[in-house]
């Protein structure tokens, strides 16, 4: 009999479902991709369905559910949050309140009723949910080396910690250090988020892409917002904080400190741009702090939301072997639950850990063998599948033509539209999961075109014109256009590309000359590896521009019909949907 | 103990009209029922809050062998 496992993410923001059969993910998935609402906190109804609905089984086979997170805890510190701010803390008190009066203050309870569980409930704290994530999606925890890491965790906040240190291992995961509440490096980077009037947990790409733009103007007032102690620690001045009152994350007197607010919309200066570059320099020192603690040599698994900030990664990179997974935030740690009740919980009735975890990621995801990845680690191509019938079901619901695109050349004929500027939305095998596109639900274009950017953030994605794009690179060229050649396959990483070699890649180098690279492995995407190398035998450039397929404001495409639906909205040149080819033109 | 019987049968048909009230009925009772705990209630523990003493900040050390026992992981605390 198998043993089933599945954890959960709900309740805060990227709600996620994960779930593993003896050891190994059947299926993980955002809710958002199913409910079409952008980072969806609620319950992953549909993420759950999925995950059932792909093993074949129903809520009475699963054998554990582990919740992300503790809900006591958290809920003494929303308590605590608005008892330091009373009286002024009674809408927030009223508002967050009455969402637990729907029964989630009882999990147990509330899956039982909601999702008809009856086997065990388990809950991860949420950091170590972040930390079992980080380690055993990483290549350190495989046979082939030593099992020792360090993993640091850093987000906004779990329960209490904002910022933790733990030891990983062949005995498991213990915590070392932790800094709580509200000391936060995820809170220091969202208030700078909120005062350049873009979206918290939403801008914060925005805050780190803006940087680039601006010089380290305003460090004497990010040094006196987030100072940090001889131990490598940090705080963060409860002055500019106002985290239950009427004002948005801070007080007035952050106002005084940074100069005025921005307004959402309103156009940008270069004095905000200056902000964007001292936040993003203070947080980027206070991660490199922090790693100036841990014992030389060994590597570092690092997770939580800030280490989406791939630039402060590069940095990090640059010290000691790094892995950051491909959904650090938390729906990620959906996964890193559930990882929590296989790897971790039965440890204690087990005699050794090796007999009970395997190293070798999820299972490979249909059309690849286990053995056919020689690497250890898992791959973020572990949602839905869509058949050839259901692609071209979609295509005829939504009254598209659709062609079989090896009638028309394939690869080469896709490269030669790509490389005349077409911009094509491309559908391919099973969803990514986490915050980024990484050749299955992407838009590709021409990285050469430098008017691309512009077109593409304008024309199709809607959204401001000074964010840059990511080149997905073959993995095997990537030494010929970053002089740093080591692998990102999950673009975590911003390196610098080389000089010579930007113009090869304008609409995809930004400003300082970085880019967010995907090395594109052909065990990893071998579609996407073959459509670049044909692209490559064009035009001598062995990259693309790649970047997720949605429009401003929604959740990547999920289903054939989303894509249909967002292809037509974006108004895109094509669309690959499997292996049928779309291009605009009515039905006749 | 005549009148805490009439107190509980009270709250109880109380309890029984509001659940079969409308959503928005049952919304605004809980939110005023949470003024109220908020207004009555909060005041001394915010006060309780202010007398303690600051915790340290910066690093704190964490030695927790048990974090991952089955009995912790099923306490949702």
């Amino acid at each position: 009999m198998p043993t089933w496992v599945l954890g959960l993410s709900a309740f805060y923001h990227d709600a996620a479902a994960c779930l593993l059969r003896d050891g190994e993910i059947v299926l993980a998935v955002e809710e958002e991709r199913l409910s079409r609402i952008k980072h969806d906190h609620g319950y992953p109804a549909r993420a759950i369905a999925a995950c059932l609905d792909a093993a074949g089984i129903s809520p009475a086979d699963v054998d554990t559910v582990v919740f992300y997170e503790k809900t006591l805890p958290k809920l003494e510190r929303q308590l605590e949050t608005w008892l330091g701010a009373f009286p002024r803390s009674l809408a927030a008190f009223t508002r967050s309140m009455s969402r637990y009066l729907d029964g989630r203050i009882d999990l147990r309870r509330w899956l039982e009723r909601q999702g008809g569980f009856r086997g065990e409930v388990l809950f991860s704290e949420h950091h170590l949910s972040h930390a079992a994530f980080a380690y055993f999606s990483s290549p350190f925890c495989a046979p082939s080396s030593s099992g020792e890491a360090i993993v640091l965790v850093a987000d906004g906040v779990g329960e209490w910690a904002t910022t933790s240190v733990w030891c990983a291992g062949p005995s498991g995961i213990t915590p070392e250090r932790e800094i709580h509440f509200p000391d936060s490096l995820g809170l220091f980077y969202s208030l700078i988020t909120a005062h350049l009037g873009f979206e918290v947990n939403e801008g914060e790409y925005k805050v780190m892409g803006l940087s680039a733009f601006g010089e380290d103007t305003f460090a004497a007032q990010m040094e006196a917002l987030l100072p940090f102690d001889d131990a490598g620690a940090f705080h963060l001045d409860r002055r500019y904080l106002d985290l239950a009152g009427r004002h948005r994350l801070s007080s007035p007197a952050l106002d005084v400190l940074l100069g005025p607010p921005r307004a959402p919309g309103a156009p940008l200066t270069q004095r905000h741009r200056d902000l964007a570059r001292s936040a993003q320099n203070r947080l980027e020192e206070a991660l490199l702090r922090i790693e100036a603690t841990f014992p030389a040599g060994k590597p570092l698994c690092y997770g939580g939301g800030v280490a989406l900030n791939g630039a402060a990664n590069a940095r990090l990179a640059a010290r000691r072997p790094l892995h950051v997974s491909f959904a650090p935030g938390d729906s990620g740690a959906a996964i890193g639950a559930a990882y929590v009740g296989h790897h971790l919980a039965p440890r204690h009735d087990s005699a050794d850990l090796a007999d009970v975890a395997p190293r070798s990621g999820p299972t490979p995801p249909p059309g690849r063998s286990a053995s056919s990845s020689a690497r250890p680690r898992p791959t973020p191509y572990l949602g839905l599948a869509f058949t050839p019938a259901a692609c071209a079901d979609a295509a005829r619901a939504e009254d598209l033509l659709a062609r079989p695109l090896a009638d028309l050349g394939g690869d080469a004929f896709l490269a030669e539209r790509l490389a005349s500027g077409a911009i094509v939305g491309w559908v391919d095998g099973p969803m990514e999961f986490g915050p980024r596109a990484l050749g299955a639900r992407s838009i590709l274009a021409d990285p050469r075109r430098a008017e691309m950017r512009d077109a593409i953030n304008a024309r199709i994605k809607r959204r401001e014109p000074f964010r840059p794009f990511a080149p997905a690179i073959l993995a095997e060229r990537v030494a010929d256009y970053f002089d740093d050649p080591r692998p990102s396959p999950w673009m975590t990483e911003i390196r610098a590309v080389r000089p010579d070699r930007r113009a090869d890649l304008a609409a995809v180098v930004h400003v300082d000359g970085t880019a967010r690279l995907q090395t594109v492995h052909p065990d990893d995407a071998p579609r996407l590896h073959a459509l670049i190398q044909a692209f490559a035998a064009l035009t001598g450039v062995p990259a693309l521009l790649n970047t997720s397929f949605n429009v401003a404001g929604e959740p990547i495409v999920c289903t054939p019909t989303d894509a249909c639906r967002c292809y037509r909205t974006a108004g895109l040149d094509g669309l690959v949907l499997g292996e049928l080819w779309i291009e605009p033109e009515p039905r006749p | 103990m005549r009148s805490r019987g009439r107190l509980a049968r009270l709250f109880a048909r109380l309890l029984a009209r509001v659940r079969r009230a409308s959503a928005f009925t049952r919304r605004a009772v809980a939110t005023t029922l949470l003024v109220v705990v908020y207004v009555l209630l909060l005041p001394w523990f915010a006060l309780a809050l202010r007398l303690r003493r600051q915790p340290p900040r910066g690093w704190r050390v964490r030695r927790d062998p048990d974090l991952t026992t089955l009995p912790r992981l099923r306490a949702p605390f």
